[in-house]
């Protein structure tokens, strides 16, 4: 494995406070919301990242590695800038969300789970975002468009390319 | 025409920022809190809850009384506020943790007074960030003005709630996979029995697992008093306002907030402004993915927990997703058995090997490559699947979509078959009327078609 | 002791226990994958379902590994509903497996494959694409066929429970889940080949066994693993008078399902160290091969020659832990009735490392099999006696039971032994002590001894020989029996079970234990009840 990777003081302070949400005995409680941080801290959950958290909480590397793997939302590699994600569930199915991801996938030039070459946007698929009343949904790092057509979509990146 | 309620959905002052305490306190909040806090005792608010009838809103419409009730004799105790919405066609949950996080936090407050519990956290879905910020800013407030921390209101009640992230899993929606998330393990749901979580939960105590939204109904029902809170619906069905949220092919799409009483066809029909584009109704599921779908006939009933049951469906959570006669049911089961295969959390066999086979059955008749014998084969791996796994996933988005929608929409599935290409019929010749097909009973066990006019109609 | 019902038929069977353990107790086998009696139930492969009455006439479907045996308890085990989930499990855990069990090394001992045969549909309704990831190298003793894995988790749980070093984990989600190690941790501690036994399937196999004969070939020996006084019950698989693999034989008392790799795997060293053919005698400063009976009048007379010298008690004996309660026991009798000497000592090798897992599985410090027994056998005495007794001139020979390959000397040990007038070594190969031996008689590893050995704790158990000494090499209870008869002492006769009787006679603690009493399971010394787990 690269060299160990250990978060900033300022990011370690934040982990401090996280780990006190849970008795002392339940260290391990943390590791979602470690994850999180380790993840705003580097982009994505690499295996170094994997086992900052595990030595944060003190258990066993694998252990990390068994919850970084399971949830959809940690990057297990580096992604691009704006990391756009498309709901494609049945409601937003219903309202068009294919148009809106066809749309995206041409105008970058990339398909599902690609960064586009210049680093900027990686192209992906999310479950339902609870905001079916408002679909289609693009969910663009952290903040959700609604109502989202092949229109918006260039309004969108456009924003996006402005910075 | 039954008439909207604005109970949850009272909208805010104009201008005021939902997360804004001192905005929530002006219009009286918190008064929930001072009343169970300062006037009620533990025994007297457990029972203003049983009074109230309320059935949780978290899906399975359980007795939130009596839920408390069961809670086991041990100490500590923890809450667990569930905002994990994931469900495909919910975003009630959503809604109030946007407008009303304080009104959510007093539910918790209350119920961990009365259950005599110190420590709770809100299990908010990972890909809700603003909703994550407002809710720790929210609590930090509220523990700023005295209502949590130590020494609550000077009355020596101690209380600590945080927010526990989530990851974009669904199945940590699930009672005990949540609180496994919560333990830091592989959300794998618990076997129950034993691990009911009132009864061995959370690190092993018992552990009180409510919606969101029911947290925020027990604020209401303080305030409302348990005998008013009745009055709202139906006592035989289900108590209390309701959120239904209407998506999918109406002109309305959005929350409406109504008694149980209120019939299926008035929420789309006048609620949500009726279908888009004038086009006729093909079927709606009234209560989230795993709700078993109505076909234009079954409309026509109310939306108490108990009416849907007898239907064969069931209330869920209120998401009701409504689909025009241009819609491909294939493509829709399809869309929603590739949820369930994608969300499995994978621990028990059934459910891991029998849904994403499901789900490659039906790609394939969507691809104009279904057999003969597919239909058949995908009712036996429902079959398999049905009461066989560790938690109701496996079923409930799993099994129950591919059952009630292959059989209710036969004729169409058939055709996929037999034309060997995507074919969405006109509407009469897509579906089967009820006295076509038995009643679709949501236990284990295959159920028949009655084939010769399946086939006739098919 | 509690009554319950299955298939409408009574039976009793023990409170509390778990309803798959109470029916193999009758006899009655539930299917299942991830259930193992030596860790907590799972309940995910659902293969074990049954019909369990819940309320008055009514059954509903329960995880047999869960349930706990109470009084009066209803179960249909061939209720239609159960035998079409069993089904219907079969067929979900074979849609995605390879069907490779033509070059499978579980095949014979799989339980998908039994299984199959009892519960499977016989043919395939999966036309879909089966998934194939790669098999995976875990550590330095274990691989993993990915295909082949039914994510059971009973491996990800021994890790966990047993030894808590967590070094196996289930990374990504749903279908796509898969066994794993982290990066550079890899499946490496000192009990990991465990997880091979208990993998259900072929998923994990120990390098040591790929590609050996299929298991139907093997002679199954049960005994007592000679690694350390820890003495964990094993089974031996024997082909051709070879050990092939060695499993843990279930002792509760001792090592529970387990056994360390060390002890596991150590048959290699037996196995491949250089045996002596013949026995060999001192001929001009040279150790040369001789016959048996060259080589027992060479030992005799100069056994003699020591005996008729100055002194008293100028021969001693000195027992050996690798060796038989019975060996030692003999050894002991020569000493006393044919040498007429109180001198008797017990090798002891320098200690190893001690190690108890998480579970409370013990690993002795003590390298050798039977220190307690032959120490009980022998009477006190230790190594260093012996040494000084040399010191000081009061020994001048010395009888040797050998036979440790782990053994070397130290410089003071090898330097008192060259004092010696008189050495006589039974020893396996030509070792360091061999070298400076007079007579070396050719004797048995523990693989091929028969007798029973008393562990750390004071049980006392059986070896059962797996294959005859090679070539000239005899049973050491011969040897020393022989010895006695060419210097008039009658040591008995040949049968370990007869020898036993007279150690229960005899030896203190020993009072009372015979063959039967010892059984598979063994038995204390000193009549005590079973002590304290140590297993598990
Ligand atoms: C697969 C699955 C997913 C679920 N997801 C949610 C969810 O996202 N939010 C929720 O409140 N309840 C969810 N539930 C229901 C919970 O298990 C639990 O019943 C509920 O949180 C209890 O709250 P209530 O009694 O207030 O309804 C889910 C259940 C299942 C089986
Ligand atoms: S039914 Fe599905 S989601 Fe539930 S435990 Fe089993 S695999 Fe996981
Ligand atoms: S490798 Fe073997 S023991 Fe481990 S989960 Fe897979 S089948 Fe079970
Ligand atoms: S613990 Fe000792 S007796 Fe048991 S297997 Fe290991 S070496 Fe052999
Ligand atoms: S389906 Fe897209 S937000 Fe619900
Ligand atoms: S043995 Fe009971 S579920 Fe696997």
């Amino acid at each position: 494995m690269a060299t160990p990777l250990e978060f900033t003081e300022a990011t370690r302070e934040r982990a401090a406070e996280i780990l006190d949400r849970y008795p002392d005995e339940y260290r391990k409680s943390a590791v979602v919301p470690l994850l999180h941080l380790a993840q705003e801290e580097w982009g994505y959950v690499s295996p170094e990242a994997m086992a900052c958290v595990a030595r944060l909480i003190g258990c066993s590397p694998v252990k990390v590695a068994e919850i970084a793997t399971f949830y959809p939302m940690f990057n297990r590699e580096p992604v691009g800038e704006h990391v756009l994600a498309v709901c494609h569930t049945l409601p937003c199915a219903l309202t068009g969300c294919g148009s809106v991801f066809d749309h995206l996938s041409e105008k970058l030039g990339i398909g599902l789970g690609e960064t586009t070459a210049d680093g900027r946007f990686t192209l992906r698929k999310s479950e339902c975002l609870a905001a079916c009343d408002r679909g289609p949904v693009l969910l663009v790092n952290r903040r959700l468009h609604t109502h989202v057509s092949p229109a918006k979509v260039d309004e969108i990146l456009a924003e996006l390319d402005k910075g | 025409m039954a008439a909207p309620l604005e109970i949850l959905t009272a909208p805010l002052p104009a201008e005021t920022d939902p997360g804004d305490i001192d905005a929530y306190l002006a219009g009286g909040g918190y008064g929930a809190v001072r009343k169970a806090l300062k006037s009620m005792s533990q025994a007297e608010l457990i029972e203003e809850i049983n009074a109230s009838g309320i059935k949780g809103r978290g899906g399975a419409g359980f007795s939130t009384g009596m839920k408390w009730n069961l809670c086991a004799d041990r100490f500590p105790r923890y809450l667990c506020a569930n905002a994990d919405e994931s469900e495909p066609g919910s975003f009630k949950d959503r809604l109030l943790l946007e407008s009303k996080p304080h009104q959510i936090i007093e539910g918790m407050i209350i119920t961990s007074y009365a259950l005599g519990i110190n420590l709770g956290y809100i299990y908010i879905r990972g890909e809700f960030f603003q909703i994550i910020d407002q809710m720790e800013a929210a609590l930090a407030d509220a523990r700023k003005h005295g209502f949590l921390g130590a020494d609550i209101l000077d009355t020596g009640y101690d209380l600590e709630l945080y927010v526990h992230p989530g990851a974009g899993a669904y199945i940590c929606g699930e009672e005990t996979g949540l609180i496994e998330s919560l333990e830091g393990n592989r959300p794998y749901p618990r076997l129950k029995p034993p691990y009911f979580p009132a009864a061995i939960g959370l690190w092993g105590q018992p552990t009180i697992v409510n919606n969101v939204e029911t947290m925020a109904q027990i604020t209401t029902i303080v305030d409302m008093g348990a005998e008013a809170y009745k009055a709202i619906g139906s006592e035989e069905d289900t108590t209390g306002p309701r959120l239904f949220g209407l998506c999918g092919h109406v002109n309305k799409p959005g929350i409406y907030e109504y008694d149980s009483e209120v019939t299926l066809r008035e929420l789309i029909y006048d609620a949500a402004g009726g279908i888009r584009d004038g086009n006729r109704l093909k079927g709606v599921i009234p209560g989230g993915i795993s709700a078993p779908i109505l076909t234009p006939e079954e409309i026509d009933t109310p939306m108490g927990f108990g009416a849907l049951g007898k239907l064969g469906s069931m209330g869920g959570t209120g998401g009701i997703i409504v689909m025009d006669e241009t819609t491909s049911m294939v493509d829709a089961l399809l869309n929603a058995s590739s949820f369930a295969a994608h969300e499995s959390c994978g621990q028990c066999t059934p459910c891991r090997e029998g849904v994403p086979w499901m789900n490659d059955i039906l790609r394939r008749i969507r691809n104009g490559q279904g057999r003969e014998e597919d239909l058949d084969l995908l009712l036996d791996v429902c079959k398999q699947i049905h009461g066989h796994t560790v938690c109701v996933f496996g079923q409930a988005p799993g099994v129950w979509p591919v059952r009630t929608i292959l059989v209710k929409y036969w004729p169409e599935f058939r055709a996929c078959i037999e034309r060997k290409e995507l074919v969405v019929p006109p509407l009469e010749e897509s579906y089967l009327r009820p006295d076509q097909y038995e009643h679709i009973p949501p236990v284990p066990g295959n159920f028949r078609l009655k084939t010769e006019e399946a086939d006739a109609a098919g | 002791m509690a009554t319950i019902t299955i298939d409408e038929k009574q039976y009793t069977v023990e409170e509390g226990r778990n309803l798959i353990d109470a029916a193999a107790d009758l006899g009655i086998d539930i299917p299942h994958f991830c259930y193992h009696p030596g860790l907590a139930p799972d309940g995910n492969c659902r293969m074990c379902l049954t019909e369990m009455e819940i309320r008055p006439g009514q059954f509903g479907i329960v995880t047999s590994c869960t349930i706990r045996i109470k009084d009066g308890m209803n179960f249909r085990f061939n209720s239609p509903a159960v035998l079409d989930n069993r089904k219907g499990i079969m067929e979900f855990l074979l849609i995605n497996h390879p069907l490779d069990c033509p070059w499978c090394d579980q095949a014979g001992e799989c339980k998908l494959q039994d299984h199959s045969f009892d519960h499977g549909r016989g043919h395939s309704r999966f036309v879909e694409t089966k998934r194939v990831p790669p098999k995976k190298d875990l550590g330095p003793h274990i691989t993993l066929y990915t295909t082949r894995c039914i994510l059971c988790q009973r491996c990800t749980r021994f890790c966990d429970e047993i030894t808590g070093t967590s070094e196996l984990g289930v990374v990504q989600m749903g279908s796509k889940s898969e066994i794993a190690t982290f990066e550079d941790v890899p499946l490496d501690n000192k009990m990991s080949a465990n997880v091979a036994d208990i993998c259900p399937v072929g998923a994990l196999v120990t390098k040591d066994f790929l590609y050996k004969p299929r298991i139907w070939h093997y002679e199954k020996v049960d005994t007592v693993c000679p690694g350390c006084a820890t003495g964990c019950n094993t089974t031996l698989e024997i082909l051709h008078q070879k050990v092939y693999r060695t499993k843990p034989r279930h002792n509760e008392e001792v090592n529970g399902y387990w056994m360390c790799d060390e002890g596991r795997f150590c048959y290699h060293g037996w196995q491949d160290v250089d045996r002596m053919k013949a026995p060999l005698k001192r001929v001009d400063g040279e150790l040369a091969q001789a016959t048996w009976p060259d080589a027992m009048d060479a030992a005799v007379s100069g056994i003699q020659a020591v005996l008729d010298g100055e002194g008293d008690s100028a021969m001693a004996v000195i027992g050996s832990p690798v060796a038989t309660n019975e060996e030692n026991y003999l050894l002991r009798r020569l000493g006393a009735e044919a040498f007429g000497s109180p001198w008797t000592g017990l090798d002891r090798k320098p200690d190893g490392e001690a190690w108890t897992s998480k579970s409370g599985f013990h690993i002795d410090a003590d390298k050798t099999p039977n220190t307690r027994g032959a120490r009980d056998m022998l009477g006190a005495g230790s190594l260093e006696d012996i040494l000084r007794g040399i010191g000081d001139g009061s020994i001048r020979g010395l009888y040797v039971l050998g036979g440790d390959i782990g053994r070397t000397l130290s410089t003071e040990e090898a330097e008192a032994f060259r004092k010696l007038e008189f050495l006589v070594v039974h020893d396996v190969h030509r070792s360091d002590l061999a070298e400076l031996a007079d007579v070396v008689f050719p004797g048995t590893i523990p693989f091929e001894k028969n007798g029973t050995m008393t562990n750390g704790q004071g049980r006392v158990q059986r070896l059962n020989p797996a294959f005859p000494p090679p070539g000239g090499a005899r049973e050491d209870g011969a040897i020393l029996r022989y010895v006695g008869q060419r210097m008039g002492v009658d040591l008995g006769g040949t049968d370990p079970a007869g020898v036993l009787e007279e150690i229960a006679g005899n030896v203190e603690g020993y009072a009372g234990l015979t063959y039967d009493l010892i059984g598979d399971q063994g038995a204390m010394t000193g009549g005590e009840g079973p002590s304290e787990a140590a297993g598990g």
